[in-house]
């Protein structure tokens, strides 16, 4: 009874081992094609993406629940060790900056005095924002991405810049329902457009999946030091001018590298603002002036 | 007729175990620690979980699963979409043919088989990605990855090891 069932078995392992083969063949082509695809149609994978992101996202909130939980512990248990120090520096801190805000205010009102003098409009932009938490960090060697739980039922659209109170963080890439995507400025497809604060020199931020991104397409290198600080230049509109990016870490040869403010690898609320950009009302408005003004 | 179902339920859930222990290891890979350094490259804990099951039970891992698996990584992590389900494809078709020379040698062996495929898997990732971005892409964070992944192996297999004796037998 059990020889022929034997028999068969050894007749059909030769089958099963080609069979095995082609489907290898198959889904490593399989494979390839999806690499094509994704390069090809982003539309469609980034849809995707979206779905599964906003699929995982209310899992990953739950399991990283207890995470935060522990390292909230540590915090408090750092913060009460530390608290006769930090006293001490915040007393320091706040003296400091009572200065600046005499000076703040007192800069404040020049420039209303100038703005009014060369009757200037538009000069504020206006940036609101909407408070994420960080359900996944899905940074990798490959790609430096991270998950939000907020999507477009909160307002998330693609394109946001993404930052915290330190400074940028990174752009929203994929927005689904309830959680999308921040391209970090560390990635390697990330590119910021900058001002060096203090020469006004134009650059590009661009990442390469390090922690340091490069600064490049900089005039005037030999200005460049160590020390001076990167904000956001506002060109383009995505990003608020002015936002703080960084300090030049290192300068070489036609590349410098930027040590970011904003610590990457402890993000856990993150701000997605929403930027309306002032060049455009304003130009707007200069279109429609003639217009108005003709009889 | 019920004992018969209960033994066709038995061995369906066992089969969904590996596969379900790496969609565990890849959401839990995934959470943010807060830890300096280690998120960016972190262990790749899917490959060491489809290394585990393919020299332990090939036939609980089909390729296909495996391939499903690679496209649902690529889709969480960001990652080109295809180019996890390629690394852990060719690991996975790796293990299946190097088998008779892991499976059974003691645990050294198959720890330096798992050194083997994490280093090929960051070559083979680096070159993908490589070409996917046009772009050279930075090889020491990849290698570093396969080193970290290669160092834990012994407390992955442990844990899978727990999830094969309990659930699977």
């Amino acid at each position: 009874m059990a020889a022929p069932h034997e028999r068969l078995t050894q007749l059909t392992i030769p089958f099963r081992a080609i069979a095995q083969r082609f489907a290898f063949i198959a889904l490593v082509g399989g494979s390839f094609a999806l690499m094509l695809l994704g390069k090809a149609d982003t539309v469609l994978t980034e849809r995707v993406r979206q779905f599964v992101a906003d699929a995982v996202a209310p899992i990953l909130a739950v399991l990283s629940e207890p995470v935060a939980a522990v390292n909230h512990g540590v915090q408090t248990i750092d913060g009460l060790v530390n608290l006769h120090t930090e006293n001490a520096r915040l007393r320091v801190e706040n003296e400091r900056l009572r200065q600046w805000q005499v000076a703040a205010r007192r800069i404040e009102q020049e420039n209303a005095a100038y703005r009014s003098l060369l009757n200037a409009k538009g000069g504020e932009s206006r940036t609101s924002f909407i408070t994420a938490r960080v359900v996944a960090d899905t940074s990798g060697p490959f790609i430096r991405t991270m998950i939000l739980s907020a999507g477009t039922r909160d307002g998330v659209t693609k394109g946001m810049p993404v930052a915290i109170a330190d400074g940028v963080v990174g752009q929203i890439v994929e927005a689904g329902e309830r959680a999308s995507r921040v391209l970090l400025v560390t990635d390697l497809n990330s590119r910021l457009p900058v001002l060096i604060e203090n020469t006004r020199a134009r650059a590009i931020l661009s990442g390469d999946n390090s922690d340091w991104p490069r600064l490049q397409f900089f005039a005037n290198a030999d200005e460049l030091q160590r020390g001076d600080r990167i904000v956001t230049s506002g060109q383009g509109g995505v990003f608020p001018p002015g936002l703080l990016v960084g300090v030049v870490a290192s300068v070489g040869d036609r590349v410098a590298r930027v040590q970011l403010f904003a610590d990457l690898n402890r993000l856990e609320y993150v701000r997605v603002l929403r930027h309306e950009a002032p060049e455009l009302e304003e130009s707007r408005d200069g279109l429609r002036a003639p217009g108005k003004r003709m009889p | 007729m019920s004992e018969h179902f209960e033994a066709a339920f038995a061995r369906a859930s066992r089969g969904v175990v590996p596969a379900s222990t790496i969609v565990v290891l890849l959401l839990l890979s995934v959470i943010p620690l807060g830890l300096p350094h280690i998120s960016h490259v972190g262990p790749a804990l899917s490959l060491a979980a489809v290394y585990y099951w393919t020299t332990c039970r090939p036939d609980l891992l089909p390729l296909a699963t495996v391939f499903g698996l690679g496209v649902l990584q690529d889709l969480i992590l960001g990652t080109p979409l295809g180019l996890s389900a390629l690394v852990l494809l060719l690991a996975s078709g790796f293990v299946v043919s190097q088998r008779r020379a892991i499976l059974g040698k003691g645990f050294v062996v198959s720890w330096l088989g798992f050194v083997l495929v994490a280093l090929g898997a960051a070559v083979i990732g680096w070159l993908a990605a490589s070409l996917y971005f046009l772009t050279i892409v930075g090889f020491t964070p990849i290698i570093l990855e396969a080193a970290i992944t290669a160092a834990l192996y012994p407390l992955f297999a442990w844990c899978l090891g727990q999830v094969h004796r309990r659930l699977v037998g």
